[in-house]
């Protein structure tokens, strides 16, 4: 589904607002993971509309995903493969989809069950008997992938101007720009509406807490209300809104040597180049690093993005003052920016749900969690059979050796035929 | 997904016009060959052409089936295998020939007769035999079963019996379903060898099988598993009884045929505790779709009986289970001449993998790209026989949540 498209949905699904009990103040409910879910239209709703899923659990269900991303030269996305692992608990009869699309599918030797694949959609279907691991691995359709992941990465790579390949150890000047973005952002409708700075005040100051903790917060839970009072109706404006993610990864610059090693937005630890952010969440959406130096008889750097979906950085909460709670009895916190503030980072915190189950759990409310992986993975075909530097011969002149010695045995062959 | 499913088969399957008057009955009828063993096994053979007469009866009387504003009824005709891969084989020639649409088979003679039918884009759905190689997707793109599989029933009675310590003897008889099963037996038992006492072969038209069941007597076995034809089975019970040896007896679902029960009805004893592995009866929505399923059948063909009497004098009738298996196939190929808007075996194939229905038994029947299995391994649950009727066992997670169907009248 398109972000466009996506937006088109996101439009008319905003925080609820419920009538208040006293005349001129509304509840507006915060969002949570579930909202964020709901707003998340799958490809299954695309292909089959909203009654195409029928699931059946005997229980709650755990998923762990591991997304491995093969990007080419230029960081376009070339191949998606997902392995995921299920764990059905309670007893009785199973039966769902997951909706992929994938090319197919593989069991995983702890699988209990195997999988079945119909038009894209990955089958399970029997009976747990208190516990059950499914598990299974999926490539599934690059193109498709390509706009669905949170994460987009551009990439060049030369050596005095022309692009690397594989197979070919360079010599010369090296220069690498990356350029990782999160692409994860949608709209979605926030609130604006006045709202006591005081009663605010204690939810922010949790939410803050929770943020610097490292934790996702979570409305209805440790604490926090499911719902806050606001003065008067609330206006709706879309904002595009994220969901962040922490990345850290490395290029790696095998083989031969690099003079004088340099890079803006990572860290030179030898032969490798090291970087990491929290994109978005209050960080900027993207990270770009530059790598440059002296090459010589390198060959393809290797480049691994591991990445995970992050609560938002708490500056994104920071109090004006001590606390929020003490900023509004000092009267310099203003109620509907500390809305403002408070909805942009739950719904971006919602927003991390439907990244932890990047294919999807059949158990909306079960635990999930994805590690990402993104690594250089280029096409076979640009493999080149002989070594060459970057000024000197091309393997062209192999292949027409390789030719001229086929081309001199032929007519051999004839010469002896004839003879 | 099932209401969408079910929305679809409904309306291929009912009449659609507007007045809600009578369907006008399809004057072209798609060929279904029922290739089974009426001569040899004639409960067997009974069994599944009617469950396949109930699902064409229904679909005719329904309006046929709806292929894109056409419609096409569905006609059945009986060829008798006589269990011999052989006549199986010229059954399936000459089906093709009749240009059949869909053959529903037993499973005697697949092995040579899927190509025979592939080359005719002829789908074969085996509503039977469990064989491990009888089905392969890639292989035998043309081959789909509704039954328990062998490896299933196999590996639920390994995945039952090995927990309970017991030491068990494997007699098998020399008929392909036994060649199966101990091919079964030896993968699912591959880890426990421990677990097994001995294994033999028993001779399937040897009169008395008394020396085999010695020699497992003999080997240490605290348990007996055979895997064998009905006839054997009961040959096998009645040697170790009549020698006083009480040890439990396991089967596949060969022991749930009312020739084991025919054959030992004058010591009705023998019977009890004999416990078998088949497929469920029952869904876990209940046993309501089971039910509709069985008065459907037996208000057209009448009940099965069993051929045997409880202690109290009570006719035992045989729950109609393999039945559903050929019905189901038969609905399954219906709903995928009505998804592929066609009568073009080439569309039939490929859409044979992409609908399911809800199936007799209330659970989804279909096929899947990976898998032409339309019953999964999960749903093989276990029953032991009491006073010539049997009910699920209580101590297996499945077969306890499953409950008892009514065998008598």
């Amino acid at each position: 589904m398109s972000r466009c498209a996506r937006a088109t949905v996101l439009a008319g699904v905003l925080a609820a607002v419920l009538p208040g009990p006293a005349s001129g103040v509304e509840e507006l409910r915060l969002p949570t993971p579930r909202d964020a879910v709901a707003i998340a239209v799958g490809a299954e709703t695309i292909f089959f509309g909203p009654r195409g899923v029928e699931t059946i659990l005997p229980g709650a269900v755990a998923d762990e995903e591991r997304v491995e991303v093969g990007v080419g030269l230029d960081g376009s996305v070339r191949r998606v493969v997902v392995t995921q692992r299920l764990v059905l608990s309670g007893l009785g009869d199973f039966q769902f989809k997951i909706p992929g699309p994938a090319m197919s599918v593989e069991p995983l030797a702890e699988s209990e069950a195997p999988p079945g694949l119909r038009r894209g959609s990955v089958l399970w279907q029997g009976f747990s008997p208190g516990e059950k691991v499914l598990a299974a691995r999926m490539p599934l359709f690059a193109d498709q992938e390509a706009t669905r992941l949170p994460i987009d990465i551009d990439l060049a790579m030369s050596v005095d101007g022309r692009p690397l390949v594989p197979g070919e150890p360079v010599t010369g000047d090296l220069e690498i720009a990356l350029r990782v973005r999160n692409v994860s952002p949608i709209p979605i409708g926030i609130a604006s509406a006045g709202a006591d700075p005081v009663e605010l005040a204690p939810v922010l100051d949790d939410v803050y807490r929770a943020l610097r903790e490292g934790e996702r917060p979570l409305p209805g839970e440790g604490g926090l209300p499911r719902s806050v009072a606001l003065l008067g109706s609330p206006a709706f404006t879309p904002e595009p809104l994220e969901a962040p993610f922490r990345i850290r990864g490395s290029i790696e610059l095998p083989g031969g040597s690099v003079e004088g090693l340099h890079a803006e937005g990572g860290v030179v630890r030898g032969s490798r180049v090291a970087f990491g952010a929290l994109l978005g969440g209050g960080e900027p959406l993207e990270l770009e690093v530059r790598v440059s130096g002296r090459a010589r008889g390198i060959a393809l750097p290797e480049l691994v993005i591991e990445g995970e979906p992050a609560p938002p950085a708490p500056a994104m909460l920071r109090p004006p003052g001590r606390s929020w709670a003490a900023a509004a009895s000092a009267g310099t916190a203003s109620g509907p920016e500390m809305v403002e503030a408070l909805l942009g980072v739950l719904w971006r915190s919602a927003r991390l749900r439907q990244f932890d189950a990047y294919l999807g759990n059949p158990d909306p409310t079960g635990p999930a969690a994805t590690a990402y992986r993104w690594v250089l993975d280029p096409p076979e075909a640009q493999v080149a059979p002989a070594p060459v530097d970057a000024a000197g011969s091309s393997a062209i002149g192999g292949l027409a050796l390789v030719l001229l010695a086929l081309l001199l045995a032929l007519l051999l062959v004839v010469a002896w035929a004839h003879a | 997904m099932r209401t969408r499913l079910l929305t679809l088969l409904a309306s291929t399957l009912l009449a659609s016009s507007c007045g809600g008057g009578q369907p006008a009955a399809p004057s072209d009828r798609l060929l279904i060959v029922v290739n089974a063993p009426f001569s040899r096994s004639a409960f067997l053979g009974e069994t599944i052409a009617n469950g396949a007469e109930l699902a064409v009866r229904q679909i005719n009387e329904a309006g046929g089936v709806d292929i894109g504003g056409r419609r096409v009824g569905l006609r059945l005709e009986r060829m008798d295998s006589a269990l011999s891969p052989e006549t199986a084989l010229e059954n399936v020639r000459a089906a093709v020939e009749e240009g059949a649409a869909l053959i529903l088979d037993e499973g005697t003679g697949v092995d040579a007769s899927w190509a025979v039918a592939g080359e005719a884009m002829l789908p074969i759905c085996i509503v039977y035999q469990g064989g491990i190689g009888l089905v392969n997707p890639e292989q035998r793109p043309n081959v789909f079963r509704i039954a328990p599989t062998d490896r299933g029933v196999g590996f639920r009675l390994a995945e039952y019996l090995i927990p309970k310590g017991l030491r068990v003897a494997f007699l098998h008889d020399d008929t392909a379903y036994g060649q199966q099963g101990a091919e079964v037996f030896a993968e699912a038992w591959a880890s426990n060898p421990e677990a097994v006492a001995a294994e033999v072969t028993v001779p399937s038209g040897a009169e008395d099988v008394a020396p085999q069941v010695l020699e497992a007597r003999r080997s240490g076995a605290d348990a007996l598993l055979v895997w064998a034809r009905p006839e054997a089975i009961a040959k096998v019970i009645r040697a170790a009884r009549s020698a006083g040896w009480d040890a439990p007896v396991y089967t596949p679902p060969a022991g749930e045929d009312p020739l084991v029960r025919q054959e030992l009805s004058d010591h009705p004893e023998w019977v009890d505790g004999l416990t078998f592995a088949g497929g469920r009866m029952t869904a876990e929505k209940g046993p309501d779709p089971f039910l509709s399923f069985k008065r459907a059948y037996e208000d057209a063909f009448g009940p099965d009986l069993a051929g045997v009497r409880t202690s109290s004098g009570d006719e035992v009738v045989q729950p109609p289970d393999y039945p559903m298996y050929p019905y189901d196939c038969v609905n399954v190929f219906a709903a995928a001449v009505a998804a592929a808007r066609s009568t073009d075996p080439a569309r039939i194939l490929d859409f044979m993998r992409q609908v399911d229905v809800q199936g007799a038994n209330g659970d989804e029947r279909g096929f899947n790209e990976l898998s032409h299995e339309g019953v999964v391994d999960d749903d093989v649950y276990f029953a032991v026989f009491h006073d010539m009727t049997y009910a699920p066992v209580d101590d297996d997670p499945l077969s306890s949540t499953l409950p008892e169907i009514e065998q008598t009248r």
